[in-house]
């Protein structure tokens, strides 16, 4: 039944990724593909910096004067071979970690990367511990067991006592048979 | 005089609401019926007088009277009626007093239509809301007072923010501030219960619907801040994850979140001390989120201390949470889970509190990201930025997985860890759920992304969605089914159902609505857009589109004036539609405004934006063209999620059941009961 699921899914997933592979070289056909490689790295590190004198936008989307600059800088580096990342070092070391959108992953700032990324994996397991593993003392325990498994728990209990006591008498540790 | 009248007004406001505070104190504490009656008046008389102050200040900026400051400061004489009449809201001290005037009033109608099995423990509600009203109050008759004077009176006053002049931002504020003070009641309640020792009969019936009319105003408010955003900003966005929508989304997020703890609250009697604990938490956030905008605490923490507002509502907010969980932490165990055993395991009641942990999560991450660069600023005095790409790596793992637990949560029954009808539904769901992803794709473009990874997220999250909807839709199909006996045809069937299913039909539309507007989100990955620059009668294309420039025009439009540049959009030489993007000029303000022309589809929307034009000339104009997919989606979904949230709170049943009742009773006054 499983593994008939799966390949049922499988095909489904292989149809979408078909008509996916059918349309996407359509993209490329397109004559300024270098141009656009260009414009996506420039969006890309563009994205990555923020306005200076906006609240919550990034260069990218802002027109600002000093976005401008920033945009201007931005390109002018890339164009002189500049990696993504060399550039944004190159405006951290200008105007401090700030310049960035999102908060260095060094120092205190850690925190705020570290928290809700150990909320998202402790959290399931808490939820696991506190609420579906409370399923195992659903029924109100002792109310609704038999007086005989009581009895022979008790049984065990106190075999287990002189178990503990005198190892010699009882090697074989067949305690709870015996009841 | 109308400034002394108005801080007449407030000042006896805040006096009676003082009396009705201490009145409610006293008759919870000694029982005393006639003493909450009297407080419950002088709740009563305070409203009234917030609004008499309210109405003094309605006509003093109609009278455009500038030797009131606030009035002087944000409107002038040419703002149109609409605009001077929404100028009461739209600076600081005028949203407080708009905050504190709902606020007031809602506090009257849930002291006046508050159960009478809850009659007991109402002492405690006015209390609790009367303290915050009082707060709100002081701040208004000292160091927020819109009344303070201005003389002599200028002839014009300075004018309002032309962002503001906008129809959104007219209504945003005060639905915005509704689902905020709504918030106050199931506080107040949470509040009672705890200082009572119990949830009382009717507790929840009454929260419940407060909380749905809380989340539905928020939800809208939201949703109108965001349309703001985008129609005036003009960078083609709805949502920037700036801290001022992040301070709305919280208490959102936690209304939503108390919502579905009710849900269990309701059905099984647990989730009682959380239910509390959230309630406490949405009205805490929408404080919060006031204090840290307000406060100017975001742009920097020194501006912080600068003013007297920030420290007050930093003390008033931290008392509030304090003195809450004190008092839960006292009271709480007083507060007894249900008889009935503890069913969790894989239930319908486990995906609620896996939802919860969710919508709880996102609020975190959102928390984390808005105060951690003041934290950082104020502990290691290094200034950081937390925008939108910070929250976008967290949020559609989260929504992903909401995507998930909508179906099967829905899906799954209470104490049961079967679906009924079996795996066989997700199967042909997930079967089902191909032809319309499939159609969407195609019709949204969606194989037109560029890039490897917005495409994979876009397919897997446009199918997961197509699939949850498909359950959902499968879920409802099987409650309608032992509905086809009724007698009486289509309509008495559909009537029966309805009857019997308000709350869960209003959340199979709310469902719908949240799924639709994550398909809709979706959009955001496929944006693309080009800056150009034309000249009248130059074209421009863009994803199929031609953008052909008209001629450059000046025109007068009610008290600003527009220099606008026509676009024809035509596509394969048939005209689409012609929008008007442009720079205004308001008569008070320097600055130019951003005017943008939109031209919207199902699909998705035409946006151009002026960034600079030729000033001389008018001859050369550059543009920023967008094409922003299924923006119309996202907020149809919204008008979708609202529509839900109204359907349930028709619910006459939910909540009435309270598990565990506790009744009370009045020592003093006539005809208690019993």
């Amino acid at each position: 039944m499983r593994a008939f699921i799966i390949i049922r899914l499988s095909i489904f997933w292989l149809a979408l990724s078909a008509v996916t592979a059918i349309r996407a070289p359509m993209v490329f056909a397109n004559d300024m593909a270098d141009a656009a490689a260009f414009q996506d790295q420039f969006r890309d590190v563009a994205s990555d910096l923020r306005c200076p004198t906006c609240v919550g936008l990034s260069v990218l989307e802002s027109d600002a004067p000093f976005s401008k600059q920033i945009k201007d800088e931005v390109t002018n580096q890339l164009k002189a071979g500049k990696s993504h990342e060399e550039i944004l070092t190159f405006f951290t070391e200008r105007y401090g970690p700030w310049i960035l959108r999102v908060p260095p992953k060094t120092g205190v700032s850690i925190l705020a990367w570290a928290i809700p990324l150990a909320v998202l994996l402790a959290g399931p397991l808490a939820v696991w511990f506190l609420v579906w593993r409370r399923r195992d003392n659903l029924v109100g325990v002792e109310a609704v067991k038999p007086l005989e498994e009581i009895l022979m728990e008790w049984d065990r209990d106190i075999s287990g006592h002189k178990e503990a006591v005198n190892p010699a008498t009882n090697p074989g540790g067949e305690v709870g048979g015996q009841a | 005089m109308p400034a002394h009248l108005g801080f007449m007004f407030l000042l006896l406001a805040l006096i009676f609401s003082l009396y009705g505070f201490g009145a409610s104190i006293a008759a919870a504490w000694l029982r005393h019926r006639r003493l909450y009656r009297s407080g419950r008046m002088a709740a009563t008389m305070t409203a009234m007088f917030i609004v008499l102050a309210a109405v003094v200040m309605w006509l003093s900026l109609f009278a455009r009277d500038y030797s009131i400051a606030y009035v002087w400061r944000n409107s002038s004489n040419d703002l149109p009626a609409f605009y001077t009449f929404t100028t009461f809201w739209s600076a600081l001290e005028g949203s407080h007093f708009l905050w504190m005037m709902i606020l007031a009033i809602f506090t009257v109608i849930a002291l006046w239509t508050g159960n009478r099995d809850n009659e007991h423990i109402m002492p405690w509600v006015a209390a609790s809301l009367l303290a915050v009203v009082s707060w709100m109050l002081y701040l208004a008759v000292s160091h927020s007072d819109p009344f303070v004077m201005q003389l002599p009176a200028p002839t014009n006053g300075l004018g309002k923010n032309p962002l503001l002049q906008n129809p959104y931002m007219a209504i945003h504020p005060p639905t915005l501030f509704t689902g905020y003070t709504a918030l106050a009641i199931p506080f107040a309640y949470a509040i009672a219960a705890m200082a009572y020792g119990d949830i009382t009969e009717g507790w929840l019936k009454t929260t419940r619907r407060w909380t749905l009319f809380a989340w539905c105003a928020l939800t809208a408010g939201v949703a109108l801040g965001g349309h703001w955003a985008y129609v005036e900003l003009g960078w083609a966005g709805y949502w920037a994850w700036d801290p001022v929508e992040n301070s709305s989304f919280m208490p959102w997020l936690l209304a939503t979140a108390l919502l579905h703890s009710m849900v269990i609250q309701d059905k099984l009697g647990h989730l009682k001390r959380s239910g509390i604990i959230l309630a406490i938490l949405a009205f805490f956030f929408s404080f919060f989120g006031t204090f840290i905008t307000r406060s100017g605490i975001i742009t920097s923490v020194h501006s912080f201390a600068d003013g007297n507002i920030g420290p007050n509502y930093l003390i008033f907010i931290a008392t509030l949470l304090v003195g809450s969980l004190v008092l839960f932490a006292f009271r709480a165990p007083s507060i007894l889970p249900p008889d009935a055993g503890k069913v969790w395991g894989v239930s319908k009641e486990s995906a609620l509190i896996v939802t919860q942990f969710l919508l709880l999560t996102l609020a975190a991450v959102v928390f984390i990201g808005t105060v951690f660069p003041i934290v950082s600023e104020a502990v290691s005095n290094q200034r950081i930025s937390i925008q939108a790409p910070y929250f976008n790596a967290f949020a559609p793992w989260i929504g992903l997985a909401m995507i998930v637990a909508i179906a099967i949560g829905n899906l799954l029954r209470y104490h049961s860890a079967k679906i009924p009808g079996g795996r066989a539904v997700l199967i042909n769901a997930a079967m089902i759920a191909i032809l319309p992803a499939a159609l969407f794709c195609w019709g949204g473009d969606v194989f037109k992304t560029t890039r490897a990874w917005p495409l994979g997220a876009q397919i897997v999250g446009i199918y997961l969605v197509m699939w949850s909807v498909v359950c959902l839709c499968a879920d409802f199909r099987q409650r309608l089914a032992p509905f086809a006996n009724v007698t009486g045809g289509v309509f008495a069937r559909w009537v029966a159902f309805l009857r019997r299913n308000t709350a869960y039909t209003g959340a199979f539309v709310a469902h719908i609505g949240v799924l639709l507007a994550i398909l809709g989100f979706l959009g955001n990955y496929r944006g693309v857009d080009r800056e150009v620059t034309l000249r009248s009668g130059e074209t421009a294309s863009l994803f199929g589109y031609d953008f052909t420039m008209g001629k450059f025009q000046v025109r007068e439009e009610g008290n600003a004036t527009l220099y606008e540049a026509p676009l024809l959009i035509t596509r394969d030489g048939r005209e689409v539609g012609t929008v008007y993007p442009a720079k205004s000029k308001y008569p008070t303000k320097p600055e130019l405004m951003n005017e943008v022309g939109v031209l919207g589809g199902f699909w998705h929307d035409l946006y151009a934006v002026i960034v600079d034009f030729e000033k001389k000339s008018g001859e050369t104009v550059t543009l920023q063209l967008h094409v922003n997919p299924t923006v119309r989606l996202v907020f149809m979904s919204v008008v979708i999620m609202v529509l839900g949230g109204i359907i349930a709170a028709f619910d006459r049943i939910r909540g009435d059941r309270s598990r565990d009742v506790a009744g009370g009773v009045w020592e003093h006054g006539s005809g208690g009961r019993a």
